[in-house]
Formats: structure tokens, C-alpha cells, sequence
């Protein structure tokens, strides 16, 4: 028996040789203090790198409500004469002990003018296809004006001192392109192109990035696997071995408080998928900074969200945000993790 | 940039619902000015505290504190940082640094009503030392606060004597930005019109007196009244003689000395309307008259004035100079003598032509060019020959009376 459920997989990680590493972005390279969040960490040519997702606000989460903000247990702090999300990304290189080396904004040179105020490509994950790295997140400012969104591929380089987006890849949603936002789809790291777009049914979609077009690879709704919640879209689908793959995926329960006034509570899990796209396990669910637990409601509270994840040596990193404010990388051995997925 | 402390990371992480640790780990990202991160801890640490013991509601008020501060540094966010501030003051209302920050925020913002309310609140809270973790420098800070926005909310001549105030008896209470911040503003306003003794700085007061005791404060502008008592050892039962009174108590020269220490005398003012209210609210004698144009030997005749005056003070704005001129010195002495030249206005011309026709009376120039600034002389003060005390006797060319009177604390 363990407290994975009040303590979190990093206090978990944490006793049996894991570590827990902060992500902190100085600054003048930031402009400001507002969140950092939902890094994305993945390794190209021999370098460990994390997108960090830099917004223009600060998450105010009363866990407990005992000090909500005016407007609810769950505000984004904007500035007041702001109405935007704004969505920086932030390239950072890390050593093999997790300290940072460089941290640099990612030029996004192709943006145009924005179409709706959730401005720049949020919560990318960062993965290699061919040779080329990508970002790959939601655009919700370049459809209509009223908040379509799509994911889009960047794909960046680092280009005279300078982290550039050199091309731009708008991905449509299958069949025919209708829904109102796609999010979250995960990057199949060694299928090119593809991507988890569902998780429960499993859906894979394959993008030809020359045509701008996609279509389902994989879809059998009756291979739906019993569950209480949608499993969403988390890190990037890594191999674990030749015949599985796995990927962090999150849930979410969206709360209101007696007024009305929204409040969340996101959960992760891991999921396992054979060579055929069943999928074969899923851990318990789980946090990772334990949450706040309201005994009356019976209900968890935290905000998390995992992004990234890549075995490291005899490890695996798993990158996550917490509370929209703060990026953290969690360093498990990978036996400690073999055995808490599969139940210690 | 390296987040150094691991420690306190590990520690939330192994002891994860103790809020005191997650409230180090915020402290640690609030060091290394990552806002948001520390705000997430500090709210967390609020939350998962019970708020039941004292020291629980004391971390609760000082995550509330603390993250309102990370706010108010951010841009654009103010219903946050006053949200989070009554938060803390609801936590904790006896204690300052809330009303502090409160105060301070509300200067930023210009709201200062608001600056106002909250600084007098801080005032009347507990009296908390300076906290460091909380940036709070102290009462002063309340003070300063005080100050700036009552300053700024209604401009009025005493507002300055706060500024005055922390300059001149708070100087070594306040932090060194602080204190710079209070010279510029007294740059910018200007030193006040009067700067009052009271009781309570008697331990500064350098020429003490018989009778110093029962001083609460005084009334003069700039200590006259409070120099003739010096002089003359809280001498009882004086006599003076006031040329251009003004209002009968305020920043009046002769009110002390009558109602505290017995003394009579003779008040001329033009003014009808503060020669009503003279007439209401003095024992003293007012004469309402044009200054120039008086008899004054008939005058002193018909009110039985002695021959050794123990006061005499002339303040006739522009036509001191010719008052000073028709005062019979040939019949009648004074122990003290006041002369205003407004020399900081006017120019010297007065100043000058009476420094020549008193010291020709025999007068000694004891305090010359006594000043509102260090810099804005307006009069002399003279005395007798036969009363001359050295330790009074200024060796400054000019003398701000604060300075002449009060000793800085060290």
C-alpha cells in the first residue's frame, strides 16, 4: 500500500530513488512572472530539450476554497486591460541532471494576425519526425473568430543563434474537417505522422504534410475499454518495447462551485497500446503533486497536465505543469515505474 | 538560473500536506521571482492550512501577504492584489502589514482615500516590529504611507508636517529608500508653515526650562514662544507686547505664555475680524489698529506697560521696518525681542537696515536669520544685553528652528 493517492506519483517516485526537478525560466528571458507550464521534454541529437508553454496569466486555484478569488475557486489572472491568452513557447536545454543550460522564446516568425484572443500555439509537444523537430499544439487565433481550433505542427530549428519556426503545418480534422476544436492529439514518435487523436476508442490519424490532408489509420469503436471518463490526449507515444507503446494521458472532471463558477480537478493515467492499437493496460489513476481532498465532497482538486515523457538512460523523465503555474520534470527509474504502471 | 534549494522541494514532495514546507518552497520561487509559482504554493499552503492556532492563521495571512505582493509587482492585476489583501486582513485584522501593503498598493493606484483608511487602520493595529519576510518596515511605513496620501488627497499645510515629521523624528526607523523617497517629497512640497513642539519630544528639546513639564505644546510657528520661556527660565508672570498678533491661538506667540505661564501684556492687530475673535477667546488686551500709524509711547502710557517689557515681538509684514522705528526704545527695554524681516521673500533690504538701527539700541543678535527651511531665513531674535546666555546664542548664519531646538536622536 502506498499514498499515491494523497502524495502524488512524485512522492511516490521520490521514495523509492525518483527525483523531482523545477523548471525555472529567469526573467529577461520571460518578461515577467506570469505561468510556466506543461512542458514538453523529448531528446534530439544527443540534447534534452523542453518546450515550456510561457501564458500571460497566473492560475488562481483556491484548492480548498477557503481563499477563492472574487470571481471563483478558479480564475486566469490576466492583466485587467487584457483579454487575450497569450502562449509563448520557450525552448529549453537541460544537462543530464536536469539543470538548465539555455532557456530561449521560440521565434514564431509566421504568426499573423490574430483571429481570436487565444493567441500562439499552446500546449505543444515537442517530438522529431524525420530529422526535423516539431512542435505540435492547438491554434485556436488563425480559423474564425470564434475560437476554432487546430493543431498545428511547427517545425523549428536552431537558426543563427535563435530558436526559428522554419514551415507551418495546419492539420485538419479527419472526414470532413467540421469539429469546433481539436486538442491534444498525441505524436506517435516512431510512426511519423501519426498521431493518437482519440484514446478510448483508439483513434490514430495519419497526416500527409505535403497535402495538408488526413484520414484515419486506426478506428474500431468496439474497441472501446471500459472506463468512467475520456482518456485525453497527455504526452507524446513512446515505444516501451517491440511490441508495446505507451503514452500519459489525462481526464478531466470539470467542477462548479454553489454559485456556478467553474472549478477542475485533472487526473493523469497511463496507457498502454499492443502493436495493433488495443489497448492492453491503464495504471490507476493518479496525480502527482497529491491534491487537496475535500472529505465533505468526496472530490479531488489539483490541476496537472503531462506533456512529455522519454526514457533517459536507465530512467524515464516525465514532464508536467502543475496549477498552470509552475513545470516540473519527475526522474523515476525505469523498474520504479515499470512497477508502480503495472501495481506495486 | 538553478532552483539551489532542493530541499524544500523534496520536503513538500515527502511531506505533502504540511503546509508550513509549501509555504518555504513558495518563499524559494518567490526569491527567484518566479511569480507564479510561488503564488501556486503560497495559495496551496493557505488552503491545506486549518487556520485553527495562531501561528496557522499567521502563515494563512502571510501567504495572502505575500502573494498579493507577487500581484501588485505583475501588471494590470488589482482586484487580485485587494482581494488577497483583504483576504490576509480578514485572517488577521490586529495585525499592520496587510494595512501596510494595503496602503501602499492603494498609493500606486492613486486611491488615496483608500490610502488614507488603511494606513490609520495599520496605525491602530498591534504594534508589530519591522518583518522582513513581509517587507513591512514598521509603523513607519504606515506613517509614510499616511503621509504621501494624505498629501496627495487633500494638499493642506499640515499634511506637510508629516513629511517633516518622518524626516526629523523618524529618520533612523525608516529603510534607506524609504527615507530618500521622504526627502524628495519634502522637496516637492516644501517644508510646513509651522513645526510644533510637543510634550512628547520634550527628551530632544535642547533648552529646557522650569515649567517645561507642563508644556503639552506650544503654539508659535517655529518655537518663538517656546525660545522667550528658554531664556527666561519659564519665568512666571511676564509681560509682552505682541505687534501684529494674527489669530489669537493658532500659531500665536503669546498664548502660551499667558495661559501657562501667567503672563500679561498688549496685542495690536489690524485684522477686525481676528480682533473679534482675539477679544472672545484672550485675557490679553488687543488693540485694533493700523501698526503704522500708532502712538506708542501713548500707547504703552494708557495701558500701564513697565519699562522693562520682558517680550517684544513686531511683525507687521511690509511695515515691520517702520513699526520697529516708532517703538520708544528711549523709555522702554525689553528683555527678548522678535523681528520678523520676511528676508527669504522680501530680500535683505529690511533684514538689514534693522540689524543697523537695533544693534545701534545696544540689542545682541542671539538667533539671526531663523528659518522655515534650512534655507528660508524670516527673522531675527534679538535680546538684552544684560540677559545674554551663551549656550542659547547661535554661532549659525542662518537657523532653522527645528534644528536650533531639537537635537536629532542618534
Amino acid at each position: 500500500m502506498h499514498d499515491l493517492h494523497t502524495g502524488g506519483l512524485a512522492n511516490y517516485a521520490l521514495k523509492r530513488g525518483g527525483s523531482l526537478h523545477p523548471i525555472c525560466i529567469p526573467t529577461e528571458v520571460l518578461g515577467n512572472e506570469t505561468g510556466i507550464m506543461n512542458p514538453s521534454i523529448f531528446q534530439h541529437n544527443g540534447k534534452l530539450l523542453v518546450n515550456v508553454r510561457h501564458v500571460n496569466y497566473y492560475l488562481y486555484h483556491s484548492e480548498g476554497k477557503q481563499f477563492p478569488h472574487q470571481w471563483g475557486p478558479l480564475v486566469y489572472i490576466h492583466p485587467e486591460t487584457d483579454v487575450t491568452l497569450r502562449t509563448h513557447n520557450v525552448m529549453c536545454e537541460l544537462d543530464k541532471n536536469m539543470n538548465m543550460i539555455n532557456a530561449q522564446r521560440v521565434n514564431m516568425v509566421l504568426d499573423t494576425e490574430p483571429t481570436w484572443n487565444f493567441i500562439g500555439l499552446e500546449d505543444a509537444r515537442l517530438f522529431s519526425w524525420d530529422d526535423k523537430l516539431f512542435l505540435c499544439g492547438v491554434r485556436r487565433d488563425c480559423y474564425d473568430a470564434k475560437g476554432k481550433g487546430r493543431m498545428e505542427m511547427a517545425n523549428i530549428e536552431f537558426v543563427n543563434g535563435e530558436w526559428t519556426e522554419l514551415s507551418r503545418h495546419p492539420i485538419p480534422a479527419p472526414g470532413d474537417d467540421g469539429s469546433y476544436c481539436e486538442k491534444n492529439w498525441m505524436p506517435i514518435l516512431d510512426m511519423p505522422y501519426h498521431f493518437v487523436k482519440w484514446t478510448n476508442p483508439t483513434q490514430v490519424i495519419k497526416f500527409d504534410i505535403e497535402n495538408g490532408t488526413t484520414e484515419d489509420a486506426i478506428y474500431d469503436a468496439s474497441k472501446f475499454v471500459e472506463a468512467n471518463k475520456d482518456f485525453r490526449g497527455g504526452s507524446q507515444v513512446i515505444r516501451i518495447n517491440e511490441h508495446q507503446r505507451m503514452a500519459f494521458v489525462h481526464e478531466t472532471n470539470l467542477l462548479r462551485d454553489p454559485f456556478g463558477r467553474k472549478d477542475g480537478n485533472y487526473a493523469h493515467r497511463i496507457i498502454v497500446w499492443d502493436n495493433d492499437w488495443n489497448i492492453v493496460h491503464k495504471s490507476k489513476e493518479f496525480h502527482f503533486m497529491g491534491t487537496y481532498y475535500d472529505h465533505v465532497k468526496a472530490q479531488d482538486y489539483n490541476i496537472e497536465f503531462v506533456t512529455g515523457a522519454t526514457m533517459y538512460g536507465n530512467d524515464i523523465l516525465i514532464s508536467y505543469g502543475w496549477q498552470d503555474n509552475a513545470s516540473y520534470i519527475l526522474r523515476m527509474p525505469q523498474n520504479v515505474f515499470a512497477n508502480f504502471l503495472y501495481g506495486e | 538560473m538553478k532552483f539551489k534549494n532542493m530541499k524544500v522541494l523534496n520536503d513538500v514532495v515527502l511531506d505533502y500536506n504540511n503546509p508550513f514546507k509549501m509555504f518555504e518552497l513558495a518563499k524559494e520561487y518567490d526569491k527567484l521571482k518566479q511569480g507564479a509559482a510561488a503564488f501556486g504554493w503560497y495559495l496551496r499552503a493557505a488552503d491545506f492550512c486549518k487556520g485553527e492556532t495562531y501561528e496557522e492563521k499567521e502563515l494563512q495571512y502571510k501567504c495572502m501577504v505575500l502573494g498579493a505582493a507577487i500581484f501588485a509587482r505583475s501588471e494590470a492585476r488589482t482586484q487580485t492584489v485587494k482581494g488577497l489583501i483583504k483576504s490576509a486582513i480578514t485572517v488577521l485584522p490586529a495585525r499592520p502589514e496587510a494595512y501596510y501593503w494595503a496602503a501602499k498598493y492603494s498609493i500606486d493606484q492613486s486611491n488615496f482615500r483608500n490610502a488614507i483608511m488603511y494606513a490609520k487602520m495599520g496605525k491602530d493595529c498591534e504594534d508589530v516590529e519591522p518583518n522582513e519576510e513581509l517587507d513591512y518596515p514598521g509603523p513607519v511605513g504606515l506613517e509614510y504611507c499616511y503621509a504621501i496620501a494624505k498629501w496627495k488627497s487633500d494638499g493642506r499645510d499640515d499634511s506637510k508636517n508629516l513629511f517633516f515629521d518622518l524626516k526629523h523624528k523618524r529618520k533612523l526607523d525608516m529603510p534607506d529608500e524609504m527615507s530618500k523617497s521622504v526627502d524628495w517629497w519634502i522637496e516637492q512640497v516644501g517644508y510646513p508653515s509651522t513645526l510644533p513642539y510637543t510634550q512628547n519630544e520634550k527628551h530632544k528639546y535642547r533648552y529646557k526650562f522650569d515649567g517645561l513639564d507642563t508644556v503639552v505644546k506650544n503654539y508659535s510657528r517655529h518655537f518663538q514662544d517656546m525660545f522667550v520661556l528658554s531664556l527666561l527660565n519659564g519665568k512666571r508672570d511676564g509681560s509682552f507686547v505682541e505687534i501684529g498678533s494674527g489669530h489669537p491661538t493658532l500659531f500665536n506667540n503669546t498664548y502660551l505664555l499667558e495661559k501657562d505661564f501667567g503672563w500679561k501684556g498688549l496685542s495690536v492687530e489690524w485684522s477686525e475680524r481676528m480682533c473679534a475673535q482675539f477679544s472672545r477667546e484672550r485675557k490679553t488686551n488687543i488693540i485694533l489698529a493700523d501698526a503704522t500709524k500708532i502712538d506708542y509711547s501713548e500707547l504703552f502710557k494708557q495701558n500701564c506697560i513697565e519699562q522693562r517689557v520682558d517680550f517684544l515681538r513686531i511683525n507687521s509684514d511690509t511695515s515691520s521696518y517702520n513699526v520697529l522705528k516708532s517703538i520708544p526704545f528711549h523709555k522702554y527695554e525689553f528683555n527678548v525681542f522678535q523681528f520678523q524681516h520676511n528676508s527669504c521673500w522680501w530680500g535683505n533690504e529690511v533684514r538689514d537696515a534693522s540689524r543697523d538701527f537695533i544693534r545701534n539700541l545696544g540689542y545682541v543678535l542671539f538667533v539671526p536669520d531663523v528659518a522655515v527651511s534650512e534655507e528660508q531665513p524670516y527673522e531675527d531674535w534679538w535680546v538684552h544685553p544684560a540677559l545674554i546666555n551663551n549656550s542659547m546664542k547661535s554661532k549659525n548664519q542662518i537657523n532653522f528652528a527645528w534644528n536650533y531646538f531639537m537635537k536629532e536622536r542618534t
